[in-house]
C-alpha cells in the first residue's frame, strides 16, 4: 500500500507544480521535473504491473504512453522531448553493459553456429519480405506507380528497414531483467550481427534508390561509408575502451565521473564523427572486459546496478514518444506487416536452429527476441524520409506505426522468453562464474 | 558507530566506485617517477601550511576552457540544458546540509555562531558591493541592491573541507560552524529568489513557501519508499528520483533547490527509521559527478568582462574581511578554537556559494546573472587558493599520516 | 591486475597498446576513403554540430513563443523606442542602453529624433557618428538596465534562432528570427567587419538582435541591399570612439 500512496503523492506533486502560478519560461525548466516523475512514478508503475505478471519494462513503456502527450499529457510534449535528450547517454551505457557481458573466450566455441543461425534468419526475412513487398507494392501507400527499377529499389529499402531489430531494446531488457545464459547470449549475438548487416544493407538500398530514382549517387563510396560506420565505430570504441582500461589501471580515481564521460564520448562524439554509437560502446565494453579486465566484478556490477535509472528513462521516453496517431492512419497495413515480420522471424529462427544444430530455448523462442524495433529503425526511416520527401512521408508514417506495434509487443515477448528460459536474474548468480 | 566527518557534506570522501574497485597500489606520480615531488609538499605542511587542491581550483578553469568563451564545447545552448543537473546537484547539497543540521543541531552555540558569522559576511559584502556599484555606476545589468545581495549570499558560504576534522579538534569546531552558517544563507537566498521574481514579473507571495512544500512532499514520498525498497539498484533509482523531483520542481517554480533539499534532508534525518541511512549511501554515489557539474558549469558561464574584474577583487577582499570579523564574533562563543584559526578554516568557500550563483543566474536578467556567476566562480577559486595558505596545519592526533578517506557507506550515522 | 613496478610492460598493457595502435591505424586508413577530398577532422567539424550540441534538444514552434516571452522579460527594460522623422516619414527605432546614462541607436543621418517613447526624458544627443549612422542619447542614469555589448556569444557558422527587437509606437516588440547563416564580411567602418544576417532582408534597419539566452548579438543595418549586423564588440569600440571609455 505504501507504493501506490507514494505514486499518488509524486503524481500529485507534479500536477500541482505544473498547474501552479508558474513563472514565465517555466516550460523551459521542465527537465528535472520530468526526470523525477519518470524515475519514481514509472518505476512504481512497473513494479505494480509486475504483480499482474507483466514485465516491468512494459510498465515503463505503458507509463510513458499513458502519461505522455498523446493521452493524459502529464508528461507533456516538452517533457517528452527533454527525456529524449538522455537517450544518447542511455544507448551508450546500455551497449557498454552488453560489451562488458560478452566474454569472447566463452562465446568462441559457439560462434560459428551462431553466425550460421543469424545468416539463415536474416536471409529468410530479407528474401521473403522483398518478394512480398515487390508483389504487394501497388497496395502499399508508398509511391505505388513507381517504375520497376525504382520499385525494386524501394522494396529493398523497405525490406532492410522492416527487417531491422533493436539491439538497444534487447540489451535493455537483458540488463533490466539481469538475465544471463545461452539463450540471452545467442539472442544478443544475433541482434548485434543483424545490426551490422542492416547498416550495410541500408546503405546499399539507399544507393540503389538514388541511382534508380535518377538522382546522383553520393560522392563518398558505398563501401567506404559502410566501412567507416561499422569498422570505424568498432575501432573508435576500442580506443575509448582501451583508454578507459588504462585509466582504471593507472589512476583509478573518480571512476564514476570518468565513466559518465566515457558514455558521453561514446554517444555524442561518436555521432559527430559519423560512427554508430551502439557499435562503438559495445566495442568499448568488449575491450574493457576481454583485453584487460579489472580485478573482480566490481566495475561490471556497479555499472549494471547504476543502469536501472537509465533504463527506466529510456523506456519511458520511448513510450512517451510513441506516435499512436500514426497507428490510427495506417494501422491496418502496419499490423499486417508486423504479423508477417513476426511469422518470418519465427520461421527463420526455427529453420536456422535446425540447420545450425541449436536446440532448447534458442530453437523455440529465438524469434521472441527479434520482434522489438526502436531507435535504429526510426533513425534510418528519418534519413530516408528526409532525403526523399516525395514518398518519404508515407514511408515514415508506415514505419512509425510498425515501430509503435513492435515496441509495445517486442519487450513483453522477449522478457517472457527470458523467464521461460529460466535466465532472469542469472546475471547476479553469475558473479562467481569463471571467465 | 563511526562518525562521518561533516565535511562529507560536499565531497564525501572517495568515490564509492573507486573504493569498490580498489585504488592502484602505486600512484601515477610514482609510476611516472615523479614521487620526489612529495617531500616538497610535505615540507610546506611542516612550515604550517597544508597544501590541498580544492575541486573549484581544478574544475572552474576546466569549465572556462570548455565554455563559450574559449572552445565552445559547452555552448550556451548546451549549458541551458545542464540546468537540470545543476538543480539536482543543488538539491543534493541541500539534503546533506539538512542532514548535518539535524545531526548537530544540539550544538546550539555553534549554530548561533555559524549564523552570526554568515550574517556578518552577508552584511559586509552586500553593503560594500552596493556602495561600489552605485558609486562607480558600473553596469551590472540589474538593480544594484539585488546584485550586491546575490553576491553577498554567494560569498557567505564556507566549507572547511581542506581541513581534516578527524585529526584536529579546532578543525572539527570550524567545520561545524561552516556547516551551520549555510542555514541563514539558504533562507536569505530562497527569499532573494522570490524577490528577484517579483522584480521582473508577476509572482505569488505564497511561492516563498514553495521550497518547504516541495521538501515536505518529497520527503514523505521518500519515507514511504526508501525503507522498503528491494536491492541496491532500486534504492539508487528511488533516491535519484527523489533528488531529481526536489531539484526539478524547484527549478520549474524558480525557487531554491537548496532550501527544498534542506527541508527534505532534515525530515529524513529526524524521522525515525532507515530512510536517512539509505539516502546517504545512495546519494553519495551521485555526489562527485554533480559537484563536478556545478563547478564546470560555473566556469563555463564565466565572462571575462571588465565589470567582473572590477567586482572580483572587492568581492574576495570584503569576503575575507567578513569572515575575519565573523570569526571574531563567533570564536568568542565557542570554546576550543582561536579566532585566527576559525577565520582560516572559514576562508575556503566550497561549492555552495557557486551553486547559489547558478540559481541566481537563471532568475536574474541575462547580463546580471552572468556577472553574478562569474564573480562568484572566480571569487571561489581565489578564496580556495587563499584557503590553501591560510588554513593552519593540523597536528595529527597520533603523529602519523592523515587517515585514509572514510568508507562511503553506512558510516554516516552519528 | 598486476601491481608490479613493471606494469607498463605487463601483458594486459601490451595488449591495450596493440588495440589502440591497430584501431588508430584502421581509422586513419578508413578516413582516407571516407573523406577522400578533405581533411577528415575538418570535414567532420564542418558537417556536424559541435560535439555536445546534440544534447541540446531543439525547440518547437510553440515553445519558441515561450522563449521569446521570457527573453522579452529580460531584455526590454534595457530598450527604449525612439520616434524618428525623416524625408520618408515617421519611423520607430529601438535604442539600447549601453552605459548607465547613454542609449545607442542606428539612425540615418537625415533623420530627426523627436521623442523617447514611454519616458519623459528630453531628446539629448550626446554624440553622432555620421559614418556609421550611430547615435548616442543622454538619458537619466540607470545602471541596472545596461546591456553589455561584448558578452554576446557570436557563432558565425551555425544556423540558429535569435530575437529581433523592433520599435513600435507602443514600445519594443520582439519576434524570432532564423539566421540560416551569418557570414562575416569586411567593412571599412568596423575593424571586425559586418555579419551578413541570413542573406535576405529579415530584420528592419536599426533593429536590435539578441540571442535566445539574452546576450546582445548586434544591431541590424542595411548594407548594399542585404541585412547585416554590427556586432557587440564593434559597437562597443564605436561607442568608446564617440564618447571615450566608460568612467569608473
Amino acid at each position: 500500500m505504501r507504493r501506490p500512496i507514494a505514486l499518488l503523492i509524486v503524481l500529485a506533486l507534479a500536477w500541482s507544480v505544473v498547474n501552479i502560478d508558474a513563472p514565465e519560461g517555466a516550460p523551459l525548466r521542465v527537465t528535472g521535473l520530468a526526470l523525477g516523475v519518470a524515475l519514481i512514478a514509472a518505476y512504481l508503475a512497473g513494479v505494480l504491473l509486475e504483480r499482474l505478471k507483466l514485465p516491468k519494462v512494459t510498465g515503463y513503456l505503458l507509463f510513458g504512453l499513458v502519461c505522455g502527450p498523446y493521452l493524459l499529457n502529464i508528461i507533456n510534449r516538452p517533457m517528452a522531448r527533454e527525456l529524449q535528450v538522455f537517450n544518447g547517454l542511455a544507448v551508450a551505457l546500455i551497449a557498454f553493459i552488453a560489451g562488458l557481458e560478452i566474454n569472447a573466450a566463452r562465446l568462441r566455441p559457439r560462434l560459428a553456429s551462431i553466425a550460421q543461425l543469424g545468416a539463415v534468419v536474416l536471409a529468410t526475412m530479407y528474401l521473403v519480405l522483398f518478394a512480398v513487398f515487390w508483389f504487394a507494392w501497388p497496395w502499399l501507400p508508398i509511391e505505388p506507380d513507381a517504375p520497376p527499377a525504382l520499385r525494386a529499389a524501394l522494396a529493398f529499402l523497405l525490406t532492410s528497414v522492416v527487417a531491422s531489430f533493436s539491439p538497444t531494446v534487447t540489451i535493455a531488457v537483458v540488463a533490466e531483467s539481469r538475465s544471463a545464459g545461452t539463450y540471452t547470449e545467442t539472442s544478443l549475438a544475433i541482434v548485434i550481427l543483424a545490426d551490422l548487416i542492416l547498416i550495410l544493407m541500408f546503405t546499399l538500398a539507399m544507393e540503389l534508390v538514388r541511382w534508380t530514382g535518377g538522382g546522383s549517387a553520393q560522392q563518398v563510396g558505398l563501401l567506404a561509408a559502410a566501412s567507416w560506420e561499422i569498422i570505424g565505430s568498432l575501432a573508435f570504441g576500442a580506443i575509448v575502451g582501451a583508454l578507459f582500461s588504462f585509466y582504471l589501471r593507472s589512476i583509478g580515481r573518480e571512476v564514476t565521473l570518468v565513466l559518465v564521460g566515457v558514455c558521453l564520448l561514446l554517444s555524442i562524439a561518436a555521432r559527430a564523427l559519423h560512427f554508430e554509437p551502439v557499435l562503438a560502446a559495445l566495442a568499448a565494453g568488449l575491450v574493457v572486459e576481454n583485453v584487460a579486465p579489472p580485478e573482480g566484478d566490481a566495475l561490471k556490477r556497479a555499472v549494471e546496478r547504476g543502469a536501472l535509472p537509465v533504463l527506466v528513462i529510456f523506456f519511458v521516453a520511448a513510450g512517451a514518444s510513441l506516435q499512436v496517431d500514426a497507428l490510427a492512419t495506417i494501422g491496418l497495413v502496419a499490423l499486417a506487416i508486423a504479423v508477417l515480420r513476426g511469422v518470418l522471424a519465427w520461421g527463420g529462427a526455427h529453420l536456422g536452429s535446425r540447420l545450425s544444430g541449436q536446440d532448447g530455448p534458442v530453437s523455440s523462442m529465438l524469434w521472441m527476441s527479434l520482434i522489438s524495433q526502436a531507435g535504429v529503425t526510426l533513425g534510418l526511416t528519418l534519413i530516408a524520409a528526409q532525403e526523399f520527401p516525395t514518398w518519404g512521408v508515407p514511408f515514415q508514417t508506415l514505419m512509425v506505426a510498425l515501430i509503435a506495434i513492435n515496441q509495445l509487443i517486442g519487450p513483453v515477448l522477449f522478457r517472457n522468453a527470458l523467464a521461460r528460459a529460466g535466465e532472469i536474474g542469472q546475471m547476479d548468480g553469475g558473479a562467481a562464474r569463471p571467465h | 558507530m563511526k562518525r562521518q566527518p561533516l565535511r562529507s557534506r560536499e565531497l564525501g570522501g572517495a568515490d564509492p566506485l573507486d573504493t569498490q574497485l580498489g585504488l592502484p597500489q602505486q600512484s601515477l606520480w610514482q609510476r611516472l617517477k615523479l614521487s620526489r615531488l612529495a617531500p616538497h609538499l610535505q615540507r610546506r605542511a611542516a612550515l604550517g601550511l597544508r597544501p590541498g587542491i580544492a575541486p573549484a581550483v581544478v574544475l572552474v578553469p576546466i569549465g572556462f576552457l570548455l565554455g563559450p568563451q574559449v572552445t565552445n564545447v559547452l555552448s550556451i545552448e548546451v549549458l541551458a540544458h545542464l540546468q537540470v543537473g545543476i538543480s539536482i546537484g543543488l538539491a543534493l547539497l541541500g539534503i546533506f546540509i539538512g542532514r548535518a543540521l539535524a545531526r548537530e543541531a544540539h550544538h546550539l552555540r555553534a549554530l548561533a555562531a555559524g549564523n552570526i558569522e554568515s550574517a556578518m559576511t552577508i552584511g559586509i559584502v552586500a553593503v560594500a558591493l552596493w556602495f561600489l556599484i552605485t558609486r562607480s555606476q558600473v553596469p551590472v545589468g540589474a538593480d544594484a541592491v539585488l546584485v550586491a545581495l546575490c553576491l553577498a549570499v554567494t560569498a557567505a558560504a564556507s566549507s572547511g573541507h581542506t581541513a581534516d576534522p578527524r585529526s584536529d579538534p579546532a578543525a572539527r569546531v570550524a567545520t561545524r560552524v561552516a556547516d551551520f552558517d549555510d542555514l541563514l544563507l539558504i533562507a536569505v537566498g530562497a527569499l532573494l529568489l522570490v524577490f528577484i521574481r517579483g522584480s521582473y514579473g508577476s509572482f505569488s507571495p505564497a511561492l516563498a513557501l514553495a521550497p518547504v512544500g516541495i521538501g515536505i512532499v518529497v520527503a514523505i514520498a521518500g519515507l514511504l519508499l526508501f525503507e522498503h525498497s528491494d536491492g541496491e539498484s532500486e534504492r539508487g533509482l528511488l533516491v535519484l528520483g527523489a533528488v531529481a523531483l526536489l531539484g526539478g520542481a524547484s527549478a520549474y517554480l524558480m525557487t531554491s533547490p537548496l532550501a527544498a533539499g534542506l527541508v527534505a534532508g532534515l525530515i529524513w534525518t529526524l524521522v525515525p527509521g532507515r530512510a536517512d541511512e539509505v539516502l546517504t549511501r545512495e546519494a553519495h554515489k551521485l555526489q562527485h559527478p554533480l559537484i563536478a557539474l556545478l563547478l564546470i558549469a560555473a566556469g563555463a558561464f564565466f565572462v571575462p568582462h571588465a565589470t567582473v574584474w572590477w567586482l572580483l577583487v572587492p568581492y574576495v577582499l570584503f569576503r575575507l574581511v567578513g569572515k575575519i570579523l565573523g570569526a571574531v564574533a563567533a570564536a568568542a562563543m565557542l570554546p576550543g578554537i582561536r579566532t585566527f584559526e576559525l577565520a582560516g578554516y572559514l576562508v575556503p568557500p566550497g561549492v555552495i556559494g557557486v551553486g547559489f550563483s547558478l540559481t541566481f543566474m537563471f532568475a536574474l536578467p541575462s547580463d546580471a546573472g552572468r556577472i553574478v556567476v562569474s564573480v562568484a566562480a572566480a571569487g571561489a577559486l581565489l578564496s580556495e587558493l587563499l584557503g590553501m595558505f591560510l588554513i593552519p596545519a593540523a597536528p595529527h592526533v597520533d603523529g602519523t599520516a592523515p587517515p585514509a578517506p572514510p568508507a562511503p557507506a553506512g558510516g554516516a550515522t552519528a | 591486475m598486476s601491481a608490479s613496478p613493471r606494469l607498463w610492460l605487463s601483458r594486459e598493457t601490451r595488449l591495450l597498446l596493440i588495440v589502440i595502435t591497430l584501431s588508430v591505424a584502421v581509422l586513419v586508413v578508413l578516413s582516407r576513403f571516407r573523406f577522400p577530398e578533405e581533411d577528415a577532422a575538418a570535414s567532420v567539424a564542418g558537417a556536424t554540430p559541435l560535439p555536445l550540441e546534440r544534447l541540446a534538444a531543439r525547440a518547437t514552434y510553440d515553445e519558441l513563443a515561450t522563449i521569446i516571452a521570457e527573453l522579452g522579460r529580460r531584455v526590454t527594460p534595457s530598450v527604449t523606442v525612439l520616434r524618428v522623422e525623416s524625408a520618408d516619414g515617421q519611423r520607430f527605432v529601438p535604442a539600447v542602453r549601453v552605459r548607465p546614462d547613454l542609449l545607442l541607436a542606428h539612425v540615418r543621418g537625415d533623420s530627426r529624433i523627436r521623442e523617447l517613447i514611454g519616458t519623459a526624458a528630453p531628446v539629448d544627443i550626446a554624440a553622432f557618428d555620421e559614418q556609421r549612422e550611430l547615435v548616442l542619447l543622454r538619458v537619466p542614469a540607470d545602471p541596472s538596465a545596461v546591456v553589455m555589448l561584448e558578452t554576446g556569444a557570436l557563432s558565425a557558422v551555425r544556423p540558429r534562432y535569435v530575437a529581433s527587437i523592433e520599435g513600435t509606437p507602443g514600445g519594443p516588440a520582439l519576434r524570432p528570427l532564423f539566421l540560416g547563416r551569418t557570414d562575416r564580411v569586411p567593412d571599412d567602418r568596423y575593424a571586425r567587419g559586418l555579419l551578413v544576417l541570413g542573406g535576405v532582408l529579415l530584420a528592419s534597419p536599426g533593429s536590435l538582435i539578441f540571442g535566445l539566452d539574452g546576450s546582445f548579438v548586434g544591431i541590424c543595418v542595411i548594407d548594399d541591399g542585404y541585412a547585416a549586423g554590427v556586432t557587440g564588440q564593434s559597437l562597443a569600440a564605436a561607442v568608446t570612439g564617440m564618447v571615450g571609455p566608460p568612467s569608473r
